[in-house]
């Protein structure tokens, strides 16, 4: 229910005890290892060299898999995921051969890699020669003769008139050869006397020419082409083959999860082996564990070994402990919400339990519809049912599983059904109000011909979650700080709010007679704050000032308060979507023959997505209103996680016996 | 000009007012959707499986558009339109109806636009660590709220305008 007391620790144990230790403390999994390494090194790096082995295995397996995806069976949705005891995953990861694998997979990955390369070359090639396949003369006949040179290039065609005269305007003796035409480009073949190559080139700069290089080979070019074309088709068959090989090997890929998992333990442990104090045949580990929890590794430790020794250690002045929050496992899913925001701080309270309740009334205010409410129920529990899931997805669903019920409930009083209007409805699910106004069977209240009183009671209900609040950080602060701090600091709001609601109860007509109470309620609690608030000043005036200044913080309760009325908003946001979905579903109704199945397909898509929109706008805001306007009144947040020592799993879901 | 409002008459001030509603909500929101899709298809192309998180943060800037939708159906609802018999609407309730929707308009228009930023960056968050998934769907709320404001004040005065 509660933030869970941490004690720090130091145990001593002989190092032969080594890997018997390590496997304590793993599956105790309470216990987290502080770094003492700098004041105590290792004097040999053996165990760091084991640590960088294990660490190489483990990358090299994630490679593995992360190259076999692509190839492995897709499972179906309901399969789940592997799931294993911990002696089975053991057994399995050390019967299984995952060097092998991987030095294959390394294998293949680098002929696919090579033969990738090879095959962008030759594309390359083969698109740049293409266009001159219909060149007549052979390969080694372009270097020219003593007296003769070649230029091979392309000019745009508009050019090429142009370019010819001026071809011809320098040098007489000269052959061109148009080898082909493709768009815009012309691609040529000129054949020169050497003595001219200069001006030549000169004039065909002028008209843009480009340059073009062939291989240095001999025979034709089309002969040159084909070979090219061989190439390309072994490359392609090299990947093909390879592909295979993959497909072959990704047959491993549980055995490799479960590997990795496996070897993800290993990584841990002698992580932590890294982080030990040392002396010569000694390991002095400093760390946190869960007080309770204590007795518990002795026992575990007994049973191997008597070499140790375990003391509590002081805490250091401004030492935080990391935070532990357990819950119920009724409350649990609402840690959800609680770690989301960041753990609250060692010496706060655990807003778990308190936030649970106003969260789920409100996430059921934004979305007020009791058909979607029992959507979800029966969709949430059929996953809990059926589906295997991980520790935090469960959670998730089990709290908006809570959120179907409550939102069955008050949707429920709220009149919603899918958007439906009560007054279109059959008899027997409707009666009509005192207001006269025709109502669903259960249904209080109409949000859409009344909104005033949902406005007054979503703000009603912000006072009440601030009033609560305030009073825990009071409560809080009297138990474990300094009493006469907490009185003046908080116990004045305090006394101030509740005067605040007091009085607009009894001017609101509910509590009749006592007005004037309330009147001199708050006007006792004004000057209460005018005291006390600015009493850390030296001088008088500027104690009055800063007291007087602090009731400005009224302002920041009222915008607090205000804030709520996004729970009629979402309210209304969601009744309005459902009525605008039968709307259409009416229309498309009146269609001629097939209508009907217009407007089943418009009914349940549209009803969907506004239950999936608005679902998801309930959550946070909902959320946003515990973490914004509810934490800020008693806690700060921003604890360390407890991380201990255990078996995490990525892949593999352990089988409790 | 004042001849041509006087022509229009009232029907037409209601409809310009739900148009302005459902155009500047619906262009809050694009704009705002868009950026935040910009940012998510960079993380997924990294991230392949980070998709699903990535689709949520998308969607958060699409409420302002759904919230001037609801105030340019209120309108059709209210004046009749979708009944087929439209009321008589003086010019004074045009107004009204015309004025009631511009909160909404406005708010959703800008809010959009600011969310989809606020998105943005919380894809990066996300991109980072899947664990800040949380703290970007709130930080992206904060902005939502003025578009909630805007939606439910406008939404109350189509309600409580006599028609």
């Amino acid at each position: 229910m509660a933030i869970t007391p941490v004690q720090k620790i130091q145990l001593a144990v002989t190092k032969a005890h080594k890997k018997k230790l390590l496997e304590v403390l793993q599956n105790f999994g309470a216990f987290q290892v502080n770094d003492t390494s700098e004041d105590m090194p290792a004097q040999d790096n053996e165990d760091l060299k084991e640590y960088q082995k294990v660490g190489l295995n483990f990358a090299n397996v994630e490679f593995a898999i992360k190259l076999l995806t692509p190839y492995a069976e897709k499972k179906g949705f309901l399969a789940g995921p592997i799931t294993l005891s911990e002696e089975e995953i053991e057994k399995r990861a050390k019967d299984f051969e995952y060097k092998k694998v991987v030095k294959e997979c390394n294998d293949i990955e680098e002929a696919i890699t090579k033969a990738k390369n090879e095959l962008s070359a030759l594309n390359n090639e083969k698109e740049s020669y293409t266009p001159w396949k219909k060149l007549k003369t052979n390969l080694e006949n372009l270097e020219g003769t003593d007296t003769t040179g070649i230029a091979l290039g392309i000019i745009k065609t508009p050019l090429l008139q142009d370019a010819l005269k001026a071809i011809e305007g320098v040098s007489a003796l000269t052959s061109v050869e148009k080898v082909a035409e493709e768009g815009t480009n012309t691609y040529l073949a000129i054949v020169f006397d050497k003595d001219e190559e200069k001006d030549l080139r000169k004039a065909l700069a002028e008209f843009k020419f480009t340059e073009a290089e062939l291989p240095l080979a001999t025979g034709l070019l089309k002969e040159y082409l084909k070979t090219i074309d061989d190439s390309i088709k072994e490359n392609e068959d090299t990947l093909k083959k390879e592909e295979e090989k993959l497909k072959k090997l990704a047959k491993n890929m549980d055995d490799l999860k479960v590997v990795q998992d496996y070897l993800g333990w290993q990584k841990e442990k002698l992580e932590t082996v890294q982080k030990f104090g040392n002396t010569e045949r000694v390991f002095i580990i400093n760390g946190w564990i869960e007080a309770k929890k204590r007795t518990q590794l002795e026992e575990m430790l007994d049973k191997e070994t008597k070499e140790y020794a375990l003391a509590e250690l002081p805490l250091e002045e401004d030492e935080k402990p990391p935070v532990v929050i357990q819950n119920s496992s009724f409350m649990s899913p609402f840690e959800t919400l609680t770690r989301m925001y960041g753990l609250p701080k060692h010496d706060e309270m655990d807003p778990t339990p308190y936030l649970s309740v106003f969260f789920i009334l409100f996430f059921a205010l934004c979305l007020t519809d009791a058909g979607y409410g029992i959507v979800m129920f029966a969709a949430t529990a059929l996953a809990l049912k059926f589906l295997k899931l991980g520790e935090g997805s469960k959670r998730l669903v089990k709290l908006l599983m809570y959120g179907g019920i409550v939102t069955a409930v008050i949707g429920a009083i709220f009149g919603g059904w899918f958007g439906f209007v009560a007054e279109d409805m059959p008899e027997f699910l409707t009666y009509t109000a005192e207001s006269g106004e025709v109502m669903f069977i259960f249904q209080q209240i109409n949000s859409v011909t009344n909104p005033l009183a949902v406005l007054i009671m979503a703000l009603g209900l912000g006072f009440l979650q601030i009033l609560v609040g305030t009073y825990m950080k009071l409560i809080h602060d009297y138990r474990t700080g300094d009493k006469k701090d907490a009185i003046m600091d908080t116990g004045t709001w305090a006394f101030m709010l509740t005067g605040i609601g007091f009085y607009i109860l009894t001017a609101a007509g509910v509590i009749p007679g006592l007005g004037e109470v309330g009147k001199w309620w708050v006007i006792l609690a004004t000057l209460g704050l005018i005291v006390t608030q600015g009493r850390d000043k030296k001088n008088i005036i500027a104690k009055i000032l800063s007291g007087v200044l602090s009731l400005y913080g009224l302002v920041s309760y009222m915008s607090d308060i205000l804030s709520y009325s996004r729970l009629l908003a979402l309210g209304l946001a969601t009744t309005i979507i459902g009525l605008a979905v039968n709307v259409i579903v009416d229309l498309a109704g009146n269609l001629p023959y097939i209508g009907w199945l217009f407007a089943a397909v418009i009914f349940i898509g549209g009803h969907l997505f506004n239950l999936v929109i608005n679902t998801l706008g309930s959550f946070i805001h909902s959320g946003r209103l515990q973490f914004v306007e509810f934490f800020s009144k008693f806690m700060e947040g921003g604890g360390k996680e407890f991380k201990p020592l255990s078996k995490k799993n990525k892949y593999v879901f352990i089988k409790n016996n | 000009m004042q001849e041509l409002i006087a022509d229009m008459g009232g029907p037409a001030l209601a409809i310009a007012g739900a148009a302005v509603a459902v155009i500047f909500g619906g262009i809050g929101s694009s704009i705002g959707v868009g950026l935040a899709g910009q940012s998510g298809a960079g993380v997924v192309t990294e991230q392949p499986e980070k998709f699903g998180k990535v689709l949520v943060l998308e969607a958060l800037p699409g409420t302002q558009g759904i919230y001037g939708f609801l105030v340019g159906f209120l309108i059709l609802l209210v004046t009749g339109i979708l009944t087929g018999d439209m009321k008589a609407l003086t010019l004074a309730q045009g107004w009204q109806l015309f004025f009631a929707c511009l909160p909404c308009g406005f708010a959703c228009l800008l809010s959009g636009i600011h969310q989809g930023k606020v998105t943005a960056a919380g894809m990066n968050m996300v991109a980072k660590d899947d664990s800040s998934m949380g703290k970007a769907m709130v930080l992206s709320a904060m902005v939502e709220t003025y578009a909630v404001l805007g939606f439910l004040v406008s939404a109350l005065l189509v309600f409580f305008i006599k028609l």
